[in-house]
């Protein structure tokens, strides 16, 4: 083999590439759980304001 | 899934249907000459826009020339695909054709037809401008008949996609949105082969390029005839 | 509740193999003697490439399913499947290009296997516009079904096409070694992160896709209820 059998230093690179991994992977979860909690917030409001409403109509 | 063979075969009512349809657009045309009229004066200017974007010595532009050309096709049928459908809509006669007793396919025949029909008179005018402006001789016909088989394939899916983007809100951008995209076999194809044809290589190296268009086009026809009912059902 | 329970053991399951799998392409696969470190980038950029290809090969059946059947089911898988491999071809062609980088010196290469991705890319998000773009939801499925096979049928076509280019003109790379290409011999604890990272990215694709699809039903809901009129006052 040659002689220089110095190995390219690309760590950086590697790094790079897995925080790409890191960042998208964990960004796509937590989309996810901001979403989920959004719409649960909404179905309880949604929920509190039908049943208020029938309350009221039932009075 | 709807067996395709369930379909009518070609009966004569389903023809007529067709050429009802591509003769009342082509009236329609005739009448007002804008669509051809407006897409050669795009075509043009794309041309020239190239011209003096790419500052091209000889031996650059016989090189790019298969690549401005289809670019200029390609922009100037995506504007006369745009149109396939705007009018029907915007009239409120789509809902008319939709109830006449035809066949589906018929109308998306009819319309890749008309529409075909505009941009090959767009490119029979555009073909000898190009080969004088860029000395370059396109009157082979192989490459005709690239440029055929290619602008069909652009034509069907984009016929397609016509009838679904024509419902969105930003309907001129949702149309290249969809069909570049899907469009990049058959115009890369088309250009390899253009080019080839162009250098004079022969048939041999043309070949591959050349069959990927028709297979292309046959499967994207294929597709096409099947899912377009599912498009047009109200 | 049933399905709440196979969820969590299916998302705790894919959180160890993450795990694991980091471990093994770190600590137990060896350095590449060309590339050096960044060659471990390549486990998971393939298997990420891979997941993208699967979300697409998902979202053309149930779109095929959702035509044939007209079953809402289907199309969530449908919207969820493409949403997820948008993510994970991100990430094939952000961590493609950084391996690119120290390796051929450029950040782009028209590498056959990377404009491909490109353009599935560029499908994928193009599907998703599309959705967006129509207001009724049963012509939204409808188009974004048909949409799906076209964009699906066209992806090897392109894959052809890019090869077919590439043939005329050979990517010009930078050194004159094998590993220009991006091939290397690989040992055999290389080839065990190798399938290790594609089964671990196979079953983390599931379990998103699962978590996607629950989210989509609980929209669904949610658009119901907000529909249901109130009640006279």
């Amino acid at each position: 083999m040659f002689l220089q059998e110095i190995t390219l230093d690309t760590s950086f690179y590697m790094l790079l590439g897995y925080a790409v991994f890191a960042i998208l992977g964990a960004g796509y979860v937590i989309s996810l759980l901001a979403r989920s909690r959004k719409l649960r917030r909404e179905a309880e409001t949604i929920a509190r304001i039908q049943v208020e409403d029938s309350e009221q109509s039932l009075s | 899934m709807p067996d395709p063979t369930d379909r009518q075969p070609p009966t004569a009512g389903f023809w007529r249907a067709v050429s009802a349809i591509v003769w009342k657009d082509l009236a329609a045309e005739l009448r007002n000459k804008e669509i051809v009229s407006a897409l050669f004066v795009f075509s043009l200017l794309v041309i020239l826009i190239f011209n003096f974007a790419l500052e091209l010595d000889k031996a650059a532009r016989e090189n790019v020339a298969a690549g401005v050309l289809w670019v200029t096709f390609v922009f100037s049928a995506t504007l006369g695909l745009n149109r396939t459908f705007a009018a029907e809509k915007d009239r409120g006669s789509l809902d008319g054709l939709l109830l006449a007793p035809i066949n589906r396919s018929a109308l998306y025949f009819g319309k890749l037809l008309s529409t075909f029909v505009f941009i090959l008179i767009v490119e029979i005018i555009v073909i000898p401008l190009f080969s004088v402006l860029y000395n370059i001789s396109l009157f082979s016909p192989p490459l005709l008949l690239v440029v055929l088989l290619g602008t069909l394939g652009y034509a069907m899916v984009g016929t397609l996609l016509a009838a679904m983007a024509i419902h969105t809100r930003a309907r001129e951008v949702m149309l290249p949105i969809l069909l570049f995209p899907v469009a990049v076999p058959v115009v890369m194809a088309a250009v390899r082969a253009s080019a080839a044809i162009l250098a004079g290589a022969e048939w041999g190296r043309v070949a591959g390029a050349f069959n990927l268009v028709v297979v292309y086009d046959t499967i994207m026809l294929a597709i096409a005839i099947m899912t377009f009912d599912y498009l047009i059902e109200e | 509740m049933q399905p709440n329970r196979s969820l969590r053991i299916l998302t705790i399951s894919a959180s160890l193999l993450v795990l694991l799998s980091l471990y093994m392409v770190f600590v137990y696969a060896p350095r590449e003697v060309i590339m050096g470190a960044v060659q471990r980038v390549f486990y998971y950029h393939v298997a990420a490439g891979w997941v993208g290809a699967l979300a697409f090969l998902v979202t053309l059946i149930v779109s095929i399913l959702y035509l044939a059947t007209n079953n809402v089911k289907w199309d969530r898988i449908a919207v969820s499947s493409v949403e997820i491999g948008v993510v994970f071809t991100s990430m094939n062609i952000a961590s493609g290009s950084i391996w690119a980088r120290p390796i051929w010196n450029t950040w782009w290469t028209w590498d056959p296997r990377l404009t491909t991705a490109t353009v599935m890319w560029l499908l994928y998000i193009a599907y998703l516009m599309l959705r967006q773009g129509l207001e009724d939801p049963e012509r939204q499925r409808r188009f974004a079904a048909v949409y799906g096979i076209l964009a699906f049928a066209s992806v090897p076509l392109t894959f052809l096409a890019i090869r077919l280019w590439r043939t005329i003109h050979p990517v010009v790379i930078g050194s004159n070694d094998p590993g220009a290409e991006g091939q290397f011999d690989m040992t055999m604890r290389m080839r065990t992160a190798f399938f290790f990272s594609l089964f671990t990215f196979t079953v983390l694709y599931a379990t998103l896709l699962w978590h996607r699809i629950r989210l989509e039903g609980l929209a669904s809901r949610v658009a119901i209820m907000k529909a249901r009129p109130l009640h006279d006052r």
